[in-house]
């Protein structure tokens, strides 16, 4: 297999076959074990062959499983380079081809998850961006993959340096991010979207309490009631609830951000960006520069007093890529000038503005509409049951929405440059987008009932990875920048 | 060489360029009205079928009070449809294709020629009984990946077809 040079079809090797197997297994095992567990709560007479019945069935038919769909899914792939064109052949009944222009690929991701590393195999993903049909991953071990990236290196020179021009010396640096910055921006995150994962989790629990034999039900129910009875006797004893809650999602945060992102190391030359991250899992992506059509500065005031931002890099999405794998974030960073201007040109920065526009307060009143809603159905309710004391939550949370629509009228803004725009948005973090005018794809505006009395509109502008929306700007202005937008084109 | 940076004058958008807002859109067929009514009927009187599951309920007034939002819902769709057609209207530019469309959200579309990937025609079972053809051009937007243009006649719509394939060869 090491001697293999891509030029006719071939499988991968048996170890991609293992790795499938594992991955389908993975997949299977967690819901019938689930179905296997909740039926030994509903049996509770059952002897101890019964219990290796119910647990021993389940593993056998996602092992069946497991196998059968790793045979259909690696006997027909077979793949080879010809002509330029990475050629794929798949499927079992309706035998498909898919050939992908190398030069056109737009990005290589690269997975190394547990399997793979202990096989030392790779799994490579191709994202293109001419459709949003599913991609193609392909297993391959070390050897192989670095064949086939030189193989695509060549294909991306010979097709950028068409012109006579002379080569371009392009030295590689490396740059390491320390997991003590990354800890650090962990921290300065926002943390209530754990909280959603949490809430998410407890949900699937409780629904599944229903498939429980009423006796433990009623027994569960029963210490609930008491415990909660006692703790939820007045609302300091909730908010420490609340704070206990909160640092245990601290520490998932913060464990997650760990695995995904620690001992991150960055090599880069003129043209491409090469990320290397992840604690068991090792994952790399690539960025390549005409490739890349967003970059986004995060920074919240904790992040700004620490002195570093999250920095995401964005590109086009596809069908199989998952937001988290297109867009890379760099956590715990001081780094966003220097990927400005990598990206820009190092004198773009400085170039003036030619025209502005800001968010009016459309913003504020639409970011309001919601939380008063939420507000008035709490009140109602808190009065309902008499809980006069539990007022101030209400009360409390509309006051920081209002905190966060001023934020957010204040930040919503864009600015055109020379070569590129900003837009900028964010609430309790200021946000900046950076987007070539070369990168539009589409652009509207659009009117609302309103319009005809206060003279705002929506911008809203779309790149093959992103889509942005500016409410409540100017109409005046908004109609230039539209225009100036659609000229730089 | 020293990069060029000529100054942008604003003032000059307003008198070099046809600005969207004050193209001629031009209209889409009057029959696209009655395509676009039966297709609003078919779909309420699905969903007025649909209600009718409430009846397994024991108490049929439910049911009543879905029957009769729905054909509120109809009658207010209908009447807005009557007008929204008008809205309707393409405009092509030299560089670009715009799309007005929307009466209580007027919105413009505008996609450049060379960012474009696909054009086609597309017809629907009604459109068909009209013989109504849409334009369909699609692009690599993350959202608004494909624009429509519909209620064209087949004439027009090969003509639009045309003029976007030859401005994407151009560009």
């Amino acid at each position: 297999m090491n001697n293999y040079n891509f030029s006719h079809p071939h499988r991968m090797s048996p170890a991609a076959f293992f790795i499938i197997f594992m991955k389908t297994f993975k997949q299977s095992i967690i819901p019938c074990l689930t179905i296997a567990f909740i039926k030994l709560f509903d049996s509770p007479d059952i002897t101890n062959i019964g219990v290796g019945m119910i647990i021993l069935i389940p593993i056998a038919i996602c092992l069946a499983i497991a196998f059968l769909a790793a045979a259909f899914s690696y006997f027909p792939k077979k793949f080879y380079i010809k002509d330029g064109n990475l050629i794929f052949t798949h499927g079992l009944f309706n035998r498909e081809t898919t050939s992908i222009p190398l030069y056109r690929v737009h990005s290589l991701r690269t997975r190394k998850g547990i399997w793979y590393r202990i096989l030392d195999m790779r799994g490579i993903i191709f994202d293109t961006l001419a459709t949003r049909q599913e991609e193609i991953e392909l297993i391959l071990d070390e050897f192989e993959w670095k064949r086939l990236l030189s193989i695509i290196d060549s294909k991306e020179s010979l097709q950028t340096d068409s012109s006579d021009q002379p080569p371009v010396y392009n030295p590689v640096s490396t740059i390491h991010f320390p997991n003590k910055n990354l800890i650090l921006s962990a921290l300065c995150q926002n943390h209530l979207k754990g909280m959603a994962v949490l809430g998410s989790f407890l949900s699937i629990i409780f629904d599944h309490l229903a498939d429980l034999p009423d006796t433990d039900t009623d027994s569960a129910a029963n210490f609930l009631e008491v415990y909660f009875d006692r703790l939820f006797t007045s609302p300091i004893k909730v908010i420490a609830l609340f704070a206990i809650i909160y640092v245990f999602i601290l520490i998932l945060w913060i464990g997650r951000v760990m695995l995904r992102y620690s001992n991150m190391s960055m090599s880069h030359d003129k043209n491409l960006l090469t990320f290397s991250y992840g604690m068991l899992a090792r994952n790399s992506c690539r960025f390549f520069y005409d490739k890349i059509c967003t970059i986004r500065i995060k920074r919240n005031f904790l992040e700004k007093y620490f002195g570093f931002s999250t920095i995401m890099l964005r590109q086009a999405l596809n069908a199989s890529a998952q937001k988290e794998d297109d867009n890379l974030k760099i956590y715990g960073s001081d780094l966003s000038s220097f990927f400005l201007k990598w990206w820009l040109g190092s004198d773009s920065l400085d170039t003036p503005e030619i025209i502005s526009a800001e968010s009016g307060k459309g913003v504020f009143y639409r970011a309001l509409l919601l939380p008063c809603l939420i507000t008035i159905a709490a009140c109602i309710i808190i009065c309902h049951f008499h809980l006069i004391e539990w007022i101030f939550a209400p009360i409390l949370f509309l006051l920081i929405s209002v905190w966060r629509g001023i934020l957010l009228m204040r930040h919503s803004r864009i600015s055109l440059k020379d070569t590129y725009f900003i837009i900028r948005d964010g609430s309790f973090a200021k946000c900046e987008n950076f987007i070539k005018y070369s990168d539009i794809e589409v652009v509207k505006i659009r009117r609302t009932p309103f319009t005809r009395r206060f003279h705002r509109v929506s911008l809203i502008i779309s790149t093959s990875g992103t889509t942005f929306r500016i409410r409540s700007i100017k109409e005046k202005e908004a109609h230039i920048i539209y225009e100036l937008l659609l000229l730089n084109n | 060489m020293i990069p060029s940076n000529h100054q942008i004058y604003l003032e000059e958008i307003n008198e070099r360029i046809d600005q969207v807002e004050n193209l001629h859109y031009q209209p889409v067929e009057p029959l696209y009205r009655n395509v676009q009514m039966i297709l609003t009927a078919i779909t309420y009187f699905i969903l007025a079928g649909l209600a009718l599951l409430l009846l397994l309920l024991d108490n049929p007034v439910w049911c009543l009070i879905a029957e009769g939002i729905i054909i509120a819902s109809l009658a207010a769709n209908l009447f807005i449809l009557r007008k929204a057609w008008t809205f309707k209207g393409y405009a092509l530019r030299e560089y670009d294709l715009s799309y007005r469309s929307g009466i209580i959200f007027p919105t413009i579309t505008t996609i450049p020629f060379n960012r474009m990937q696909q054009v086609g025609t597309k017809q629907n079972p009604i459109s068909k009984l009209f013989k109504l053809y849409s334009v369909e051009v699609v692009n690599g937007a993350q959202l608004e990946a494909a624009i429509s243009i519909p209620g064209l006649t087949e004439e027009k719509a090969n003509q639009i077809k045309n003029i976007i394939i030859e401005k994407m060869r151009d560009e």
